[in-house]
C-alpha cells in the first residue's frame, strides 16, 4: 500500500464520530490548559492522561495529540493578552503579541496566532507524512548498540540544549535515569533502590513523575507568590471580529513559511524544544526584516513567525517519538510513555502492525489542526475568559486533579506520597533553575536505555567494543559529544572574540 | 519543552546574582554528597544470580559517578565567589511566601492520608474547602464551599459514570 492509501485509512479511523468527539474535546481542553499560565502541554497531557485509560489505544493517543495541539494553540493567548506566557514556547509570542494588544490590535494578534499556528501545523503534518515511513525504516537497521548510541545522543542533547545550563541539565537527566532504575531489574530480578518497600518493586510509574514534577511542582511554585500578586490584570473581554487585514496577511505569510521549516527541524532534534524554535524564528525574522525597529512594538510578523515555528516544532517532535521511540521534547516524552503504557512499541512495527493507530495519529494531525483552528478563531474571545479565573481558586482544583490522576493509574492511593515527593522535587528544581525536561525524558526512556546497553553487551559477550563497531553508532556518539561540548566551545570562542 | 518560565527573568538576575552563587555552592555540596551515597548504596546492591553478576550495577554505578563528577565541577565553579550579602528585608518577605508552600505540602499529605481513610468524596471535599479557605480567604466562604462541592461531585460523576473509573 502506498503512503497515501495508508493515510486515507488513518482518516477513516479519525473521522469516526467517537474519535472526532474526543479530538474536539481534547483540543478544547488542551487550549484551556495551554492558556493557563504555568500549565504547558506536558502538564496538560499528564493531567488528562487518566481520562484516556478507558479508551481504545488509538482513541487515547489521538485525544492526547489533540490536547497537545490545543495547548500549543492556547499557550500564546495569555502571552498576547497579558504578557504572561502560558508555557516556555509562548515566550517569544509576548515580544510583539502584547504590544499589539496595547496598540488596540488584540483581535488581529489572536487571529494571526491561530492562523500561523494552523499553517505551520498543516505544512509540518505533510512533512510528517513524507518522513514517517522512511524514518521508521531506518529504525529497522538499528540494533541494540545503535539504539544505545541514539539514546545517549537524545539524552545529552536534551540536557545540554534545554536551557543552556549544561551541568544542571545533566544533573536533571541523572535524576531521571536514577528514577527509572528503581524497582526489580527486568533482566536479573535483582531489586534495586526499593528500600524494601513492596510498592516500589514494580518501578516508579512515569505518570506519577510527570504529574508530580509538572503539575504539583508548578502549583507549589505558584503558591509562593499567590498572595503577593494580588493585582490581577484587567483582561479584555469584549472583542471585535477576530480576523486580520489583507495588509497584515501579506506581512505575515512569508515569515510563516520561513518559520515552519525552522520549527519542524528543531522539533525533530532531540532536546531543542518549542522555546528554541520560537526564539530562533523570531530572531531570523528580525534579522531579515527591512524595518527591524518595528519588532517589539507590535510587528505582526514578529508574532506570526514564532507561532508557526512553535506548532511546526510540536509536530516535528512527535516524528522521532513514534518512528524511533526517541522523543524530541518533554511533551513528546510524555506521549511516548503513554504509548508504552498501552503496550505499544514505537517504531516501524507500530505502523506495520497497528496501522489504525500509527496512521490514525498521522491523520489526526490534520484533523486536530483544523479543529483547533476552529476552536481558536471564532471562540477565542469566549475562551480567554478562562484567564480571568483567579489562581487562588485554580490551584486547589489543579492539586486535587493531580491526585485523582495518580489514583486512576493503578486505582490505588499508594503512589500519593511519591506524587508529593516529586512535587517537592519539581518545586526545588524550579527554585534552583534546574531544567525539568531532561528528567522527564530520562525517566521515560531510562529502562529502554539500560536494556539496550545490556543487550548489546550480551550480544558481544561483555565486549564494550560492540558500541563502536558500526558507523551509525560512532556517528551518534560523536554527535552526542558535540552536543555536550558545544556550549563550552561556543563560550570559549565568544570569550576570545571579546578579548580581542 | 521548558515549563518553568519566570515572569521577569531580568529582574531576577540583577537582584539575585549573589544569592545565586551561595545557592549554587549548597547545591554542589548536596549533589556531591548524594552522588557518594548513591555509589555506596549501589555497591551494596545484591549481585545478579544469573548472567553477568555486575550487570544490574553498571548503570547505577555510572550514574552515581557522573553525579559525583558534576557535583565536583559545580563546587569548583562556585568557589571563588565568596562575597555574599543577603538582604535582610528580602529574607523576611520570603519566609512569608514559603508559608503557603509549606501549608500546601502539609495539606497534600493530609489529603493523601484522608483519601485512604474516608474515600474520595469526603477527603476531596475537606481538602478543597480548607485549601480554598486558606487561599481565597474565609470571607468568600459561600464561593469556597460551593466550588469545593461542585468540583468534587463533578469529578466524581465524570469518573464514575462517564469514564467508568470507580473512586473509593
Amino acid at each position: 500500500m502506498s503512503t497515501l492509501e495508508y493515510l486515507m485509512q488513518g482518516f477513516q479511523v479519525v473521522l469516526q464520530p467517537v474519535n472526532l468527539f474526543w479530538i474536539s474535546l481534547g483540543g478544547f481542553l488542551g487550549t484551556v490548559i495551554g492558556m493557563l499560565p504555568g500549565l504547558g502541554p506536558a502538564t496538560g497531557i499528564a493531567l488528562l492522561l487518566p481520562l484516556t485509560f478507558v479508551m481504545k489505544p488509538e482513541t487515547a493517543l489521538i485525544t492526547m495529540c489533540a490536547i497537545f495541539y490545543g495547548a500549543m494553540f492556547g499557550g500564546s493567548r495569555s502571552s498576547i493578552l497579558l504578557n504572561i506566557p502560558g508555557d516556555g514556547s509562548a515566550v517569544a509570542s509576548c515580544f510583539d503579541g502584547y504590544p499589539m494588544t496595547l496598540n488596540g490590535e488584540a483581535e488581529a494578534a489572536l487571529a494571526i496566532s491561530a492562523i500561523a499556528s494552523f499553517i505551520g501545523g498543516l505544512i509540518s503534518s505533510i512533512a510528517f507524512v513524507a518522513l514517517a515511513l522512511p524514518l521508521a525504516k531506518i529504525a529497522l537497521i538499528f540494533g541494540p548498540p545503535e539504539y544505545f548510541a541514539l539514546m545517549v545522543l537524545a539524552l545529552t542533547a536534551t540536557a545540554s540544549m534545554s536551557e543552556g545550563k549544561l551541568l544542571k541539565g545533566l544533573l536533571s537527566m541523572l535524576i531521571g535515569l536514577m528514577i527509572s532504575i528503581v524497582g526489580l531489574d527486568p533482566q536479573s530480578g535483582v531489586s534495586r533502590f526499593t528500600f524494601n518497600v513492596m510498592e516500589l518493586q514494580g518501578g516508579i510509574d512515569f505518570v506519577v513523575v510527570i504529574i508530580g514534577i509538572y503539575g504539583l511542582g508548578e502549583v507549589f511554585k505558584n503558591l509562593e507568590k499567590i498572595k503577593i500578586k494580588n493585582a490581577i490584570q484587567p483582561i479584555k473581554r469584549k472583542f471585535g471580529r477576530i480576523w486580520i487585514s489583507k495588509e497584515q496577511w501579506k506581512r505575515s505569510l512569508l515569515p510563516i513559511l520561513r518559520a515552519t521549516p525552522i520549527g519542524f527541524f528543531i522539533g525533530i532534534l532531540p532536546g531543542a524544544g518549542g522555546t528554541i524554535a520560537a526564539l530562533m524564528s523570531y530572531n531570523t525574522e528580525k534579522k531579515l526584516s527591512k524595518e527591524p525597529e518595528r519588532f517589539g512594538k507590535g510587528a505582526i510578523e514578529g508574532l506570526a513567525a514564532p507561532e508557526a515555528a512553535n506548532n511546526a516544532c510540536s509536530i516535528g517532535a512527535i516524528l522521532p517519538t513514534f518512528t524511533l521511540g526517541i522523543p524530541g521534547s518533554g511533551t513528546a516524552a510524555v506521549m511516548l510513555g503513554a504509548l508504552i503504557m498501552y503496550g505499544l512499541q514505537p517504531g516501524p512495527l507500530l505502523f506495520e502492525h497497528y496501522p489504525e493507530i500509527g496512521w490514525g495519529i498521522v491523520a489526526s494531525l490534520f484533523v486536530g489542526n483544523v479543529v483547533c483552528a476552529i476552536i481558536n478563531l471564532p471562540l477565542a474571545g469566549l475562551l480567554v475568559r478562562v484567564l480571568a479565573v483567579p489562581p487562588k481558586i485554580l490551584y486547589p482544583l489543579i492539586t486535587a486533579l493531580c491526585f485523582i490522576g495518580v489514583y486512576a493509574i493503578n486505582l490505588s492511593a499508594v503512589d500519593f506520597y511519591l506524587l508529593i515527593l516529586f512535587g517537592l522535587l519539581g518545586y526545588a528544581m524550579r527554585k534552583l533553575e534546574i531544567p525539568t525536561a531532561p528528567l522527564i525524558l530520562a525517566s521515560v526512556v531510562g529502562r529502554k536505555f539500560e536494556q539496550s546497553f545490556r543487550q548489546s553487551l550480551m550480544l558481544s559477550q561483555g565486549d564494550f567494543f560492540i558500541f563502536f563497531k558500526s558507523g551509525i553508532s560512532i556517528a551518534l556518539f560523536i554527535l552526542a559529544a558535540l552536543s555536550l561540548f558545544y556550549p563550552m566551545i561556543s563560550a570559549a570562542l565568544k570569550r576570545k572574540r571579546t578579548s580581542n | 519543552m521548558s515549563s518553568s518560565v519566570g515572569a521577569s527573568p531580568h529582574r531576577f538576575f540583577t537582584e539575585g546574582l549573589k544569592m545565586e552563587k551561595k545557592k549554587d555552592r549548597w547545591l554542589a555540596v548536596v549533589v556531591l554528597a548524594f552522588g557518594i551515597i548513591y555509589v555506596v548504596t549501589t555497591l551494596n546492591l545484591p549481585r545478579a544470580p544469573v548472567g553477568n553478576p555486575m550487570g544490574p550495577l553498571y548503570f547505577p554505578l555510572g550514574f552515581g559517578i557522573l553525579t559525583i563528577v558534576i557535583g565536583s565541577i559545580m563546587l569548583f565553579q562556585s568557589i571563588g565567589h565568596e562575597k555574599v550579602s543577603a538582604h535582610g528585608e528580602e529574607v523576611t518577605k520570603k519566609s512569608k511566601q514559603y508559608l503557603y508552600v509549606f501549608f500546601g505540602v502539609i495539606l497534600c499529605v493530609a489529603y493523601a492520608i484522608l483519601f485512604d481513610l474516608t474515600g474520595f468524596i469526603a477527603s476531596t471535599l475537606i481538602f478543597l474547602t480548607v485549601f480554598l479557605f486558606m487561599l481565597n480567604g474565609p470571607r468568600r466562604w459561600i464561593a469556597n464551599l460551593s466550588i469545593a462541592l461542585l468540583y468534587t461531585v463533578g469529578v466524581w460523576y465524570l469518573f464514575e459514570k462517564v469514564f467508568l473509573i470507580s473512586l473509593p
